[in-house]
C-alpha cells in the first residue's frame, strides 16, 4: 500500500519535473532577454549567456531618447486598441446575425468573410498600397486601423458565429417575452455570455495588430506614426545588429502583450470551465 | 498656378542675373549685397524634397557623415525642406520595391546594384552623366572604381555611398607567434602551413559564420577566386563573353576552400553562426583569425577586449601559386548608391542634384573616414589622430590594394543563390567542388537561354 503510494508520488514528481523543465525552456528566453538588455554591447559580444557584470539602464535610455520608442509605443497602443474594439464590436454583431438569421445571400456572405483568412498578407501589399494611394489614405492615423480590422474580422467572425450558434435559443425567447428589444438582447443578454470567446478574439487580434509589420512598413511614412515592429528594425544596420539596445526595446515592446495575455488568459479558462459545467 | 510659377522663375532668373552683373561690375558695393541676397531668398522657390534612405542615426561612421552633410545642406539651402524617412537596411529594400511597384518613388533615395536594371528599364531612374560632366571637380573627386557597380555601358546610374573591401583577414598576432608563425604567410602554401600549426596548438584557425550564406562567398571566395582566375575571367563571366564557372581556375578556387574545410581550418558550426557570432570565438581567443569586410574594423574596435584588440592585425588573402590574379587585389565596391527620381525637373531636380553633391562632399566623407568608415570620395585632409589603431592599420594596408568585383554585387541573384547555397553544401561535404561548379554553370546557362 505504502510502496504503491510512494511509487505514484515519485511518478508524479518525475512528470512535474518534466513539465517544469518544459515551461522553463519557454520562460528562459524572456528572462535572458531582460537581463541581456542590461548588459553593454561589449559584454554581450564576449559571452552571450552570462549575467550582466555591471547592470546598466543605458540601453533603455537610448531606446527612448535616440530611437524614440515611446512614440512608436503610443502609436502601436492606439492602433491596436482601436482595431481590437472595432473587431470585437463588428464580429460580435455580424457573428450574431450569421448564427441566428437565415437570409438571402447569407451563405455567400459568410463564405466571403471566411475566404479572407485564405489570402496571404504579402500578396496584398502592392495592391493595397496603390489603393490607399488613390484614395489618399496613406500616412494617416487611421491608415493602419483599416487593414488590421479587415484582416482580423474573418477569424473573429468565424469564432463568434460558432460560439453563438451553441447558445440556447430559449434564453433569447425568455428575454423577448420579458419585453427586451433586439439591442437589449444583443448587448445585455448575449454579450455577457460571449465573454470567453470575446477574450479569445481580443487576445488573437491584439497580438496580430501589435506585431503586424508589413503594412506598417509600407503604408506609413512619417516617423510620428510608425509602430513598434518597424521601430525595432532601427537597431540593425547593414552589417551589424545592436543586440543589447534591441533587447531593451523588445522588452518595452512585449510588456503590454504579456499584460493583455495575463488578464484575458484567466478569463478564457474561467469561461471555458463555466461553459462546461452548464453543459 | 502655372503662370505664377513661370513669373516667379523669370523673376528669379532676372534677380540672379542682376546680382551677378552688379558683383562683376563693382566689387566694392558690399553694402548692397546682403539686401540683394535676402531679396533673392524671398523670390527663390520653396522646394520640398522627399528622401527615403537607410541611415538610422546609430552613431556609426556612415550615419555620422550622412547627418553631418545633410545638416550642412539644409543650412546652405534654407528654401529646401527635406522630408526624410529612415529605415533599417533590410526593411528598406521591401519598402523601396513596393514604392517602385506603386509608382510612388521618393524624390531622392538609395538603390542597390541589383535594383538598377529594373528601375532603369521602367524609366524610374535616369543616368546622372550630364550632372557629373557639368561639374568635373565633383566627378573627379571619387575614388577609382567607385562607379563600377552602377555603370551600365557609359551610363552612370548612381552616386556611390561608400566603397569598402569585403575581404580582409583579421588575425591575432600573439596567437600566431605562439604557434611559431612570426609573420603573416606570404603565399597560399605558407597560409595552409599556418593553419596546420594553429590547429596543432589547439586553436580554431579561422572562425566563420556562414548562416546568412553570403559570408564565405563575399568575404573569402570573391577575393580568393580572383587570385586563381584573374579579373578578366570575371569580366568575361559578367558580360557573358565565354568564360565558364567550370573553368579549371575557378574550380581550383573552390577546391582551395574545400581543402581548408578538410584541414578543419574552420569551426565545426560554420553554417549555424552568423557574422556577428563568428567574432565571439575570436574575442575569446579560441580562434586565431576571421575573414570579414571593412565594416568589421569599427566593430572589433568597439567590442574586442583590449588585449585581443592590441594583438589584432590586418592582412589580405596571400597570392596562390600559379594563380592568374594580381597579389594585391581585394573584392570590394560600392554596393549602394544615391539616386534621384527620373520624374524630377527644373529647380526641384537642381536641388536634388545639389543634395547628391552634398552627400559626396568632404563634409560627408571626412567624419566617415575619421570614424573608420569608407567614403567613396577622396579625402585630402583629415585628422589622423581621430582614427582608431585598427583603422590606421587599414589605411596603411589600403595604400597598395586594388578593388575587384564582389560576386554577389555583380552577378544575377539566381546564380548567387546557387553559389551561396552550394558553398554551404560543400562545407558540410555533400557537394564536391567540381559538382558545385557544374551546378553554378547550369544556372548561369539557364538564365542566358531565357
Amino acid at each position: 500500500m505504502t510502496l504503491k503510494r510512494i511509487l505514484s508520488r515519485i511518478g508524479a514528481l518525475i512528470i512535474n519535473a518534466f513539465v517544469m523543465l518544459l515551461s522553463l525552456s519557454c520562460i528562459f528566453p524572456i528572462v535572458w532577454l531582460i537581463y541581456s538588455s542590461l548588459k553593454t554591447e561589449k559584454e554581450f559580444a564576449l559571452n552571450i549567456a552570462a549575467l550582466p557584470a555591471h547592470p546598466t539602464f543605458e540601453n533603455y535610455i537610448n531606446a527612448i531618447k535616440t530611437a524614440k520608442m515611446h512614440i512608436y509605443f503610443f502609436n502601436s497602443l492606439f492602433t491596436t486598441v482601436v482595431s481590437v474594439i472595432l473587431i470585437v464590436l463588428f464580429s460580435f454583431v455580424v457573428g450574431y446575425f450569421f448564427a441566428r438569421y437565415r437570409f438571402a445571400g447569407r451563405n455567400f456572405l459568410y463564405t466571403m468573410f471566411l475566404a479572407g483568412m485564405l489570402i496571404p498578407i504579402h500578396a496584398l501589399l502592392v495592391p493595397m498600397f496603390v489603393e490607399f494611394k488613390v484614395l489618399g489614405l496613406l500616412d494617416k492615423r487611421i491608415t493602419l486601423i483599416l487593414p488590421y480590422v479587415g484582416l482580423g474580422l474573418p477569424m473573429a467572425i468565424f469564432l463568434m458565429e460558432n460560439f453563438i450558434k451553441d447558445i440556447p435559443h430559449e434564453i433569447e425567447e425568455a428575454a423577448y417575452i420579458d419585453g427586451a428589444t433586439l439591442t437589449t438582447t444583443l448587448f445585455r443578454i448575449i454579450l455577457p455570455i460571449c465573454k470567453p470567446i470575446i477574450s479569445t478574439v481580443v487576445i488573437l487580434s491584439s497580438l496580430s495588430s501589435w506585431n503586424e509589420f508589413s503594412f506598417a512598413l509600407v503604408l506609413i511614412k512619417s516617423d510620428a506614426l510608425k509602430t513598434l515592429p518597424v521601430g525595432l528594425t532601427n537597431f540593425s544596420s547593414q552589417y551589424t545588429v545592436k543586440y543589447t539596445q534591441l533587447m531593451a526595446a523588445i522588452t518595452i515592446a512585449i510588456l503590454p502583450v504579456i499584460v493583455v495575455y495575463l488578464i484575458f488568459n484567466k478569463r478564457v479558462i474561467q469561461g471555458l470551465v463555466a461553459g462546461a459545467v452548464k453543459g | 498656378m502655372k503662370n505664377s510659377r513661370f513669373i516667379k522663375r523669370v523673376l528669379a532668373i532676372l534677380v540672379v542675373f542682376g546680382l551677378v552683373l552688379s558683383l562683376a561690375a563693382c566689387k566694392k558695393k558690399t553694402a548692397e549685397q546682403p539686401q540683394q541676397s535676402s531679396q533673392n531668398k524671398n523670390i527663390e522657390e520653396k522646394i520640398t524634397l522627399t528622401f527615403t534612405h537607410m541611415f538610422t542615426n546609430d552613431g556609426s561612421a556612415i550615419s555620422d557623415g550622412f547627418y553631418n552633410a545633410l545638416n550642412e545642406y539644409k543650412k546652405a539651402h534654407p528654401n529646401v525642406t527635406i522630408k526624410q524617412e529612415a529605415l533599417s537596411h533590410d526593411t528598406y529594400e521591401t519598402k523601396i520595391k513596393t514604392l517602385a511597384a506603386g509608382g510612388e518613388l521618393p524624390d531622392v533615395f538609395v538603390i542597390k546594384g541589383s535594383m538598377v536594371d529594373p528601375f532603369y528599364n521602367n524609366g524610374q531612374i535616369a543616368p546622372l552623366n550630364d550632372a557629373l560632366d557639368s561639374d568635373m571637380a565633383w566627378k573627379n573627386s571619387f575614388v577609382e572604381g567607385a562607379f563600377d557597380d552602377f555603370k551600365r555601358g557609359d551610363k552612370i546610374l548612381g552616386i556611390p555611398i561608400q566603397v569598402q573591401p569585403t575581404s580582409l583577414i583579421f588575425y591575432n598576432r600573439e596567437i600566431f607567434k605562439e604557434a611559431g608563425i612570426n609573420e603573416f604567410p606570404k603565399d597560399w602554401n605558407e597560409f595552409k602551413d599556418a593553419v596546420k600549426k594553429l590547429r596543432a596548438k589547439g586553436y580554431i584557425p579561422i572562425t566563420a559564420g556562414n548562416k546568412g550564406k553570403w559570408l564565405v562567398e563575399s568575404c573569402i571566395l570573391s577575393t580568393l577566386g580572383d587570385r586563381f582566375t584573374g579579373t578578366d575571367w570575371f569580366v568575361s563571366i559578367r558580360d557573358r563573353k565565354g568564360a565558364k564557372f567550370t573553368d579549371p581556375e575557378f574550380v581550383n578556387a573552390l577546391r582551395a576552400i574545400d581543402e581548408l574545410v578538410k584541414m578543419k581550418a574552420f569551426n565545426s558550426d560554420i553554417n549555424s553562426l552568423d557574422n556577428n557570432q563568428q567574432r565571439t570565438l575570436y574575442y575569446n581567443k579560441k580562434a586565431a583569425m576571421f575573414f570579414e569586410g571593412g565594416w568589421a574594423i569599427s566593430l572589433v574596435t568597439n567590442e574586442a577586449p583590449k588585449d585581443v584588440l592590441d594583438a589584432t592585425e590586418l592582412a589580405i588573402i596571400p597570392p596562390v601559386p600559379g594563380g592568374k590574379g594580381l597579389p594585391n587585389t581585394v573584392s570590394g565596391g560600392a554596393g549602394w548608391a544615391f539616386q534621384i527620381n527620373a520624374n524630377l525637373d527644373g529647380s526641384k531636380k537642381n536641388a536634388a542634384i545639389e543634395l547628391l553633391k552634398a552627400l559626396s562632399s568632404e563634409a560627408y566623407s571626412r567624419p566617415m573616414l575619421e570614424k573608420g568608415g569608407f567614403p567613396a570620395t577622396k579625402v585630402t585632409n583629415y585628422d589622423e589622430s581621430k582614427l582608431s589603431t585598427l583603422a590606421k592599420k587599414y589605411q596603411q594596408l589600403a595604400k597598395n590594394i586594388k578593388y575587384v568585383p564582389v560576386y554577389d554585387v555583380q552577378l544575377s541573384p539566381g546564380v548567387i543563390e546557387v553559389m551561396n547555397s552550394g558553398l554551404q553544401d560543400m562545407i558540410i561535404g555533400t557537394l564536391t567542388p567540381e559538382k558545385l561548379a557544374q551546378k553554378i554553370q547550369q544556372e548561369y546557362e539557364r538564365e542566358a537561354s531565357k
